[in-house]
């Protein structure tokens, strides 16, 4: 790790009120919002103690069952698959928050203890109230109009292997200190990423370990190293970045908690590229590469390039599809797809 | 009875006869039905409801001998409409767990054990390439119904009974001058206590549908003739 030179930027006494965040998201890259949670009280409680942290949080357990990943000590608190690659190295559970913060807390000293990660728990349905005392007043219209999901993370020393989240993240380290390893979007090929499915929790994961990385297999890797950065947070600090970075994230200390805000602008008829990829995993991969060149041409006239250039030498009432989608463009569009996908 | 969890793969070339019949239980007295479905029901049968120990269930009646169904003639109904609990044929619904950490998820099987499963002359539950036939769409729709049946059911009944719209009574069915059959411990809505619900109590019944399936089951009981004519039928099909 120690491979990596480049360190997040870093915008000093934040203020989420007044921070930009539409602009941060806009300009591409991850920032480091130092010290933007210093005033919610987890963070005092946690610098007081674990046990003052762990009290602090069991005042919000709802009492729903909560899901956690429990990994046995040999994998090195790093959440993936086994060696042959055909399982995950974990298991998910489920249980009582208050239940697994007692075991956290029994076992803070314990080098043998299980890891354990109570991953993205959305907040208002698992811990109702805690968003009034912990949740952060960002101002940005964008936030204001695209109202984020809002989850905690509650775990031990945890490594989430790099993956990319479909959403933008500001995440919020609150109690112990955290490590965002992060690769723009085109470093997908130099991280070498795992099956489809299953996945750790539901994304991708790059397949090296980036603690011990094998670069006689993964040898691509140097590259994504000179192209990765590192942000090392500590409790108030948060991080802002794009949807689509790969991220690695390590929970450093004995008890850690962080809360972050997942979100899009985009409208919610509109359907995950997450399909469209597994569609073309489908349709498009397996063709010959002449077939596949004329497709990338199309794809980059009708999709990836500006979204009216397909639509602007027509007169408006032939547009159909070309035009801007709406709700019942949508409708229209997804009941022939699902008309010709169904064959 | 062994349930199998039906994919594209395995089940690819499948055919699964829709057939009816004794030997798949069909040959039934009454059948279990569902608040969704009330009303084609009410067009061909009559709905009662029956206390048992797990609450309120409602039924048709489709016979009056033991194990006697007028609306099944050898392996099909001569009905409009057949229950959802018969419709669904050697299909059900069973709990599938992707991990240790959910409660899983709805999703269709059949019985490998059925005649009618991978029977040739039956209908193809995959298209060419995997995707869903109109057959396959149809069972899913109808298993959806029962599903949801089984969730929405016994509060709408129980409003039912709070509202004090069933009551309970013998039916007698007199086919014939000298044929009378009873069908004991039942319970019927009450047309007199339906017309007297009046102001919250009335919009409420309304609000959460329960007064249309009050006015449907009410509605069904003419159907009795059609069952009357029916066994009339069987017994002297010369008329």
């Amino acid at each position: 790790m120690s491979a990596i030179a480049r360190r997040t930027r870093v915008i000093e006494a934040a203020d989420a009120r007044t921070l930009p965040v539409a602009a941060l998201i806009a300009e591409g890259r991850p920032t480091i919002l130092r010290g933007i949670a210093r005033d919610v009280p987890l963070v005092a409680a946690g610098l007081h103690g674990a046990d003052a942290a762990i009290a602090w949080l069991k005042q919000f357990d709802g009492g729903r069952p909560v899901t956690a990943y429990r990994g046995d000590p040999a994998i090195g608190a790093r959440f993936g698959y086994t060696d042959d690659c055909s399982a995950l190295n974990f298991v998910r559970e489920r249980g009582s928050l208050s239940a697994y913060l007692d075991q956290l807390l029994a076992s803070l000293d314990d080098p043998a203890a299980p890891s354990i990660y109570i991953g993205s728990t959305d907040i208002d349905q698992y811990l109702p109230g805690l968003r009034e005392h912990a949740a952060l007043p960002f101002g940005d219209p964008q936030l204001v109009e695209h109202p984020p999901l809002v989850s905690i993370w509650i775990g031990n020393r945890t490594i989430a292997s790099a993956h990319y989240d479909m959403s933008n993240n500001i995440a919020v380290t609150l109690v112990g200190r955290r490590r965002f390893t992060l690769f723009p979007p085109d470093q997908v090929a130099n991280l070498y990423p795992g099956p489809l499915d299953p996945t750790p929790a539901g994304q991708v994961v790059s397949m090296v370990d980036f603690d011990a990385p094998d670069f006689a297999r993964h040898p691509r890797f140097a590259d994504a190293l000179a192209a990765a950065e590192v942000a090392e947070m500590e409790p108030g600090d948060a991080l802002i970045y794009p949807a689509l970075w790969w991220h690695q994230v390590e929970a450093l200390d004995p008890f850690n908690a962080m809360i972050n805000y997942w979100w899009n602008t985009s409208p919610s008829f509109m359907d995950t590229p997450q399909n469209t990829l597994l569609h073309a995993l489908l349709s498009l991969r397996d063709r010959p590469d002449h077939e596949k060149q004329g497709w990338r041409a199309l794809f980059d006239y009708y999709v990836f390039g500006p979204a009216g250039q397909a639509a602007a030498h027509l007169p408006e009432a032939a547009r159909g599809d070309l035009a801007p989608m709406d709700a019942q463009r949508a409708r229209g569009l997804r009941a022939a797809l699902l008309r010709r996908l169904n064959r | 009875m062994t349930p199998v969890q039906i994919n594209n793969i395995d089940h690819a070339d499948l055919r699964v006869s829709p057939r009816a019949g004794a030997a798949f239980g069909d040959a039934a007295n009454q059948a279990l039905v569902f608040p969704a479905e009330f009303e084609e029901l009410q067009r061909e049968f009559a709905i009662i409801f029956r206390r048992r120990d797990e609450g309120l269930q409602a039924y048709v009646l489709l016979g009056l001998d033991r194990d006697e169904n007028l609306y099944l003639v050898g392996d099909y109904w001569t009905s409009r409409y057949v229950p959802a609990s018969h419709q669904r044929g050697p299909f059900s619904i069973g709990m599938v767990r992707s991990s240790g950490d959910d409660i899983g998820e709805p999703m269709l099987h059949f019985d490998i054990d059925d005649a009618r499963v991978g029977d040739d002359t039956g209908l193809p539950l995959f298209l060419e390439h995997g995707g869903n036939t109109p057959y396959l769409n149809h069972v899913t729709a109808v298993l959806r119904l029962l599903y949801e049946g089984m969730e929405t059911a016994p509060p709408a009944y129980a409003a039912l009974d709070e509202a004090g719209l069933l009551t309970p009574v013998t039916l007698t069915v007199d086919v014939s001058e000298e044929r009378r059959y009873t069908v004991p411990d039942v319970l019927v809505v009450d047309i007199e206590r339906l017309a007297a619900v009046t102001g919250e109590a009335l919009e409420q019944l309304h609000k959460t549908g329960v007064l249309r399936l009050a006015i449907l089951a009410a509605a069904s009981l003419g159907n009795i003739q059609q069952l009357i004519a029916r066994k009339q039928l069987l017994l002297d099909p010369a008329g």
